[in-house]
């Protein structure tokens, strides 16, 4: 039953006692007028019908407002407000309700502010753990920065959702975090490496994974940094994963790094140009770096340099 | 409105844009009575007025576009002196004044 038919009914019932009292009445005088009081009982009725469902939709109507806010409340959408017609206990309501809406609405945004007050200290605090890394070694000098800059937008470009993206911001900023626990001398060294060596510059990748793993809000990025040497072909390391079992996010970090390591000066290599580069990526495709994020590193670098020589004319 | 319809009436008016700055306010000037709306953001009039008490016993009238049987045994509705219907008249304002510098303790 609803509230509309049980008012409507409620009333009918209550006004229908003095039309059939009416009725009745008139009846008992006597034939001649039995037939116009049936008709005036009529009349009265239908009117009583009439007024019942208008009263009993006055009232309806703003509780279905509300009851359809209540829910547009519920489901996240803060500020939604319905219309008070009337200075009743109904429009009180509505009043009261709408105030409700907008206060909840404010403090959604004060906790939206904060969290992102928050996440830009954590931010800050990751940043100046992987400048830690860059320092020791001055051909890596921002190279985290850049990693994570190349892989927010290859991930943009693939389509990826806010979560994935700020994934790949923090793995990028922190995929080289492991190298804390790699000899200066080693990252340094021009020559080629000893076996031990390799071993230990390897193992940046799992010990960096380590690092984050007890700390909650970067637990995400875990396996991003720990694959981030995975090769597509399945020869790379630590777990020697292939294709689409390795982690997206480390796909992308590790064709991220691939670009900036060839980009940049380092102590075994001059620093090759874009469309250098851009060969030795076509040379990975399919061996080391996944087709797709190919192709949209591809078209991000492609933007960057158009945008470098500026607008047509 | 209201404050024209007070200055009108003979009285100093100090206003404050929300509940928080109306606690501040008392601090400062300590009025003869305060007129709190009901609802306001952040900080309800009857929570400032708690906030007030702590320090001051001044008298309270609570201003409100809700029905005034709606708010019965609300909690924190029992400290004020007067209830202050919106629209106000001032008929209605000067009754509301007298009945707390009155000393009233229940409200109308």
């Amino acid at each position: 039953m609803n509230l509309f038919r049980s008012l409507a009914g409620l009333l009918l019932a209550v006004s229908l006692v003095p039309v059939a009292l009416l009725a009745w009445l008139l009846s008992r005088r006597g034939a001649d007028v039995a037939g116009p009081a049936l008709l005036a009982a009529l009349a009265a009725l239908v009117a009583a019908l009439l007024a019942s469902a208008l009263v009993a939709r006055r009232v309806t109507e703003p509780v279905r407002a509300l009851v359809r806010a209540a829910i547009e409340i519920a489901r996240g959408r803060f500020g939604r407000e319905v219309t008070a017609r009337t200075r009743d206990e109904l429009g009180d309501l509505a009043y009261t309700f709408n105030h409700m809406s907008r206060e909840l609405a404010s403090y959604d945004g004060e906790n939206k502010r904060l969290i992102a007050a928050l996440e830009r200290g954590y931010l800050d605090t990751i940043r100046s753990l992987a400048s830690a890394i860059d320092a020791k070694d001055p051909y890596t000098r921002g190279h985290s920065e850049r990693v994570a800059a190349l892989s927010v937008e290859i991930g943009r470009e693939l389509g990826l959702d806010a979560e994935p993206l700020k994934t790949l911001e923090y793995a990028g900023i922190l995929h080289d975090i492991g190298k804390i626990g790699v000899p200066e001398a080693v990252l340094r060294k021009p020559d080629k490496l000893t076996p031990e060596e390799r071993t230990l510059v390897k193992s940046h990748a799992p010990v960096g994974a380590e690092i984050v793993e007890g700390i909650e809000f970067l637990r995400s990025a875990e396996p991003a940094i720990r694959h981030h040497h995975e090769r597509w072909d399945g020869g790379g390391y630590p777990d020697g994963l292939a294709g689409e079992a390795i982690p997206l996010v480390a796909r992308i970090i590790n064709a991220a790094d691939t670009w900036d390591a060839c980009t940049s000066e380092r102590p075994y290599q001059r620093a090759y140009s874009a469309p250098e580069v851009v060969s030795i990526l076509d040379s990975l495709r399919g061996k080391q770096i996944d087709p797709a994020v190919h192709e949209a590193i591809l078209r991000v670098v492609e933007r960057r340099v158009a945008a470098l020589k500026g607008p047509k004319t | 409105m209201l404050t024209d319809l007070l200055s009108e009436l003979g009285h100093a008016v100090v206003q404050a844009e929300n509940g928080a700055e109306a606690v501040a306010a008392c601090g400062r000037e300590q009025p003869d009575v305060l007129i709190l709306d009901f609802l306001m953001p952040r900080l309800s009039g009857l929570d400032a007025l708690r906030e007030i008490r702590r320090t001051q016993a001044v008298p309270a009238v609570l201003l409100t576009a809700i029905n005034g049987e709606s708010l019965r045994g609300l909690d924190g509705v029992e400290q004020v002196q007067a209830l202050l219907q919106k629209p106000v008249t001032r008929r209605a304002l000067e009754r509301a004044l007298d009945r707390a510098l009155a000393g009233g303790t229940r409200p109308r």
